[in-house]
């Protein structure tokens, strides 16, 4: 009986560690990807052009909080800094032309749910995923960050 | 002990069931009316990495899963053709402790699945597609007529020039990259004198010169985005061409291939669409000299491999239309951005050159 408890835990603990493995390569585009998907659905859900500004521009905001979070508190080989200052500056580019900003004309209102699809189409694009090792707290803080 | 006995048994099993990494799971061969295969198409669909994307109406698809459906219906529909395809899956070990096999591979004949194998890599470092190679090559049909056909088409990220060991989210150690990637494909001929006739890249960033000198060995033409390509992919289901139009050349179908989806594309996406098909015979007699071309000013700093491609010509041959003989384009460019006013592109992908 002592035998069969020991496999059995045994068997469990292997299970934990393989689980915890997993965990530590997160996909970041994947939860950006589904974040944004969101972002897309609210702004059309609303028919006021300031409030769907107002949506992206936060959404825009929190991706760029959580890479700045990735940035600062994960181990990062120098591709993955690479391939996360790439996506940052898409996503600033982004940021900018919904604003008016850095020689860009601003988002006129009726054209607001174009663009914000035309960002998502742009996330979702085959040239790139980002799966870095994080840990599973910083993986559920990114996660808080986005909601 | 009983107990013990059956633990230790149940364990023994775990552990000789996942040494083999293959396991037939369908085998229904010779199909009842077999006949010589006109042609044998090669469904390369990589899963092992992230692949969401969502539909017009919101809807998520991933793992490439879509591509798999057409490609089955494909392989259904290629009545006097062999199909196989693999489908890359993740893997991942059962207890942490016993490899499992989720890479699938579906080969038809004539029509019908005549065998559907699950397999994992057992090498994790080993070359890129050399599985893959080895189950073609030990299921094809070797009875083929005197004017059989090849085609392969591969659905994934990226290929990037230089090894990115998060390709394969599951097996960091296997080397991708374009020259892994042109010597992997040729190990899927049956001898050195075969070739492909048309070659899918159903990827971002890959219409450019150096994949296209890689595969021109081998290859006679090759349809590719020389930039940004949807995660909704390249359309295959003109595939079926083989069978309806048995005489259509590998170029006419590439152009109907680009077609469909040039056309479903501008029909729901925003960002900028390039297709280029590329007729080798003609793109031969430049290629050197438009790989030089572009090869001259390659930033060597590594993260530009993390930027998307812009048209070559912007950067080296602006007014040329030198390297455009045997390339046809589809484009169209993105709703909004710094180059929402372009009309035109080369058909040619390069990397940017980034200011220091």
């Amino acid at each position: 009986m002592k035998t069969l408890y020991t496999i059995l835990a045994s068997i469990l603990f292997a299970c934990t560690i393989q689980t915890a493995a997993f965990a530590q390569s997160a996909d970041v585009t994947e939860t950006f990807k589904k974040h944004f998907n969101e972002t897309v659905q609210k702004v059309q859900d609303t028919d006021k052009a300031d409030e769907k500004r107002a949506i992206l521009n936060e959404s825009f905001n929190k991706m760029l909080t959580a890479i700045d979070r990735i940035e600062s508190k994960a181990t990062l080989t120098e591709d993955e800094i690479a391939n996360l200052n790439s996506y940052k500056l898409d996503l600033t580019e982004k940021l900018n032309e919904l604003n008016g900003l850095d020689g860009f004309d601003e988002i006129m209102d009726e054209d607001l749910d174009d663009f914000s699809e035309y960002s998502q189409d742009f996330m979702e694009q085959a040239n790139r995923t980002i799966t870095i090792g994080v840990t599973t707290a910083l993986l559920i803080l990114i996660i808080l960050l986005l909601l | 002990m009983k107990y013990l006995v059956l633990c230790l048994t149940l364990l023994i099993t775990l552990i000789f069931t996942g040494c083999s990494h293959t396991t037939e799971l369908i085998k229904n061969y010779p199909p009842p009316n077999e006949t010589d295969a006109n042609y044998s198409v090669t469904y390369y669909i990589h899963a092992d990495a992230d692949y969401l994307y969502h539909t017009p109406d919101g809807d998520r698809v991933s793992g490439n899963s879509e591509v798999l459906t057409t490609a089955m219906e494909v392989g259904e529909a290629a009545h006097s053709g062999e199909v196989f395809i693999y489908h890359q899956r993740p893997e991942k070990k059962l207890l942490g402790l016993f490899p499992q096999r989720k890479s699938r591979l579906f080969h038809y004949k004539n029509g019908q699945l005549i065998r559907k194998v699950k397999y994992r890599h057992p090498d994790k470092k080993e070359v890129f597609l050399a599985t893959e190679a080895q189950l073609i090559n030990q299921y094809r049909t070797r009875n083929r007529t005197n004017d059989h056909q090849n085609y392969f088409l591969y659905f994934g990220h990226e290929i990037p020039s230089e090894s990115d060991k998060s390709y394969n989210r599951s097996l960091p150690g296997i080397e991708v990259n374009v020259v892994s990637f042109a010597k992997g494909i040729q190990n899927f001929l049956l001898s050195d004198r075969d070739r492909f006739d048309l070659v899918v890249l159903s990827t971002c960033n890959n219409g450019t010169p150096a994949m296209a000198k890689l595969l021109m060995p081998f290859t006679d033409v090759m349809l590719a985005s020389p930039q940004n390509l949807h995660l909704s992919h390249i359309d295959s289901e003109r595939m079926t061409f083989l069978e309806m139009e048995p005489e259509i050349s590998p170029l006419q179908l590439g152009h109907s291939i680009a077609e469909q989806t040039f056309q479903r594309l501008e029909r729901t996406v925003h960002t900028t669409i390039t297709l280029a098909l590329y007729e080798f015979e003609k793109v031969r007699n430049y290629i050197n000299s438009l790989a030089s071309v572009t090869a001259a000013n390659i930033n060597t700093d590594r993260s530009v491999q993390f930027n998307d491609n812009v048209d070559c010509a912007e950067l080296f041959f602006p007014d040329s239309a030198s390297y455009r003989n045997g390339v046809e384009t589809w484009y169209k460019p993105a709703r909004f951005g710094r180059k929402s006013e372009r009309s035109a592109h080369s058909g040619w992908g390069c990397k940017p050159v980034l200011e220091n």
